[in-house]
């Protein structure tokens, strides 16, 4: 009963475009983003496809999917695991879903390579994840980064879930949500109009969505925040842009 | 929905990733005449094209090396905006090892710059015009390229012109792509292709193979 009424205290809102060079090529959108609540757990994740990757928006969907089911089915656990044991579970369970869809489909795992990012959160505690770019923030009272994006040297190389350091470069956050208003994930996509990376500085357009939550229902909120990535951040970048937040409402 | 609009004044901007390509063009004696008036024509229609395009423009970033007599840096890396389209002229011997050595030092600092300034960059092309053979030794240069293509951390285009270019040469730079002739003096081709390249890997995203265009247009592939 009582974790009912915690995570009742979370609400989650989602979006995901096709980017202007996707749009150019007639490739699909890549970034796949997700809200979910199940067993007192409340977690948003985001998997942004590899580019070259031929299966990668499947494989951005099976990354989230499987990473949602291990958090919310573990997440006492993981509370008290080393943090490579944590990293190690996801992606066996990752990997498990991507051989498998791959093997029905007469492909390989790289095939369905992705990013991913995730937050999830149980009474005081939360739990984050992060492999590869992207940015993963929080509003304290101010906003703050919470994980960078990690790429190689160059700009269109990072890490993915089929990556062969994979386990090395998952990145865990644990901690307590106790001055935590809201947590946000974006893809580099959206990254770049809402992190400058030469001061770190986050955009106040962040704190704004996260005022919508406070005044406006879920579905009202990932139909602005569809919109707003089609018509205003997509412009900023040529990439796909996805967005998942999730904002305390008590 | 009047207050679920986001505005372009609560968003921020981030420096396009750059494109830095290092031209090493032959521009000795033996070049004189109608070569180098085409390779002329052809510097300025591939500087004009990645000009012209939005995303090549932000992201491009040419300097151009040429050996002939000496070496000279004559166009530096910069925006394309800033910069001026050089007059070629041939004269004197083909110091191709110093030309690539100085390159690669260019290159070097250029990603040192972007690094300090927090600016994301891909990874370097040089590209490597001859039409003889070198008249300096080429060891360490070759060596250098080779070490940095086989690293992933440059890739190189070795174009031989005309008959007496020294193609092992130029394959000593190059332990992946063999290096290729072009058809007669068509170098108005090759940098038109060139140009098209750099807009596709200035779109490039993460875990994205540049996917390198048909090089028939230019390339004498006749055996």
């Amino acid at each position: 009963m009582s974790s009912q009424l915690e995570t009742a205290q979370w609400k989650s809102g989602c979006a995901y475009v096709r980017g202007r060079s996707h749009i150019k090529e007639d490739v699909p959108c890549q970034d796949r983003a997700k809200g979910m609540e199940k067993d007192g757990v409340a977690l948003i994740a985001l998997a942004d496809g590899a580019g070259s990757a031929k299966c990668s928006h499947i494989g951005a969907e099976l990354a989230i999917e499987a990473v949602s089911a291990e958090l919310t089915a573990g997440f006492d656990e993981a509370l008290s695991l080393q943090e490579e044991d944590i990293a190690a579970g996801w992606l066996d369970r990752i990997l498990a879903s991507l051989e498998s869809t791959a093997d029905a489909n007469g492909m390989v795992a790289a095939d369905y390579a992705s990013t991913l990012l995730v937050v999830a959160v149980k009474g005081d505690s939360y739990i984050a994840g992060h492999l590869g770019d992207g940015l993963i923030a929080v509003e304290r009272e101010e906003l703050e980064v919470l994980s960078h994006p990690e790429n190689g040297e160059y700009a269109n190389s990072t890490y993915f879930t089929t990556s062969r350091d994979a386990e090395a470069r998952l990145r865990i956050y644990r901690g307590n949500v106790e001055d935590i208003k809201a947590f946000f994930l974006m893809s580099d996509g959206t990254a770049a109009a809402m992190h400058r990376r030469t001061d770190d500085t986050l955009a106040p357009a962040l704190k704004t969505i996260s005022g919508w939550f406070m005044e406006h229902s879920v579905e009202t909120i990932e139909q602005a925040l569809h919109q707003n990535l089609e018509q205003v951040i997509k412009n900023k970048t040529f990439d796909d842009c996805s967005i998942a937040v999730m904002r305390r409402i008590d | 929905m009047s207050n679920l609009e986001l505005f372009d004044q609560d968003l921020l901007d981030n420096p396009s990733a750059r494109v830095p390509v290092c031209l090493v063009l032959d521009t000795s004696g033996s070049m004189k005449g109608e070569p180098i008036d085409e390779l002329n024509r052809g510097v300025k229609l591939f500087m004009n094209e990645v000009r012209e395009d939005e995303m090549a423009a932000l992201s491009a970033e040419i300097a151009i090396v040429t050996f002939g007599g000496g070496v000279k840096q004559v166009v530096e890396f910069a925006n394309i905006e800033n910069q001026s389209i050089p007059e070629l002229t041939a004269t004197g011997r083909t110091p191709l090892g110093e030309a690539v050595n100085l390159s690669l030092d260019l290159l070097e600092a250029r990603k040192k710059t972007y690094a300090s300034l927090g600016i994301d960059y891909y990874q370097p092309w040089l590209v490597l015009m001859t039409d003889g053979a070198p008249t300096d030794d080429v060891t360490v240069a070759a060596r250098r390229t080779s070490e940095l293509i086989r690293n992933n951390k440059l890739t190189i285009f070795p174009i031989g012109i005309g008959a007496d270019a020294d193609m092992a040469t130029l394959q000593a730079f190059s332990p992946k792509l063999p290096p290729v002739r072009l058809k007669g003096l068509n170098f108005n081709e090759f940098f038109m292709w060139l140009s098209q390249s750099i807009t596709m890997k200035s779109q490039s995203t993460p875990g994205e193979d540049v996917k390198a265009l048909p090089i028939n247009p230019w390339a004498d592939l006749s055996l």
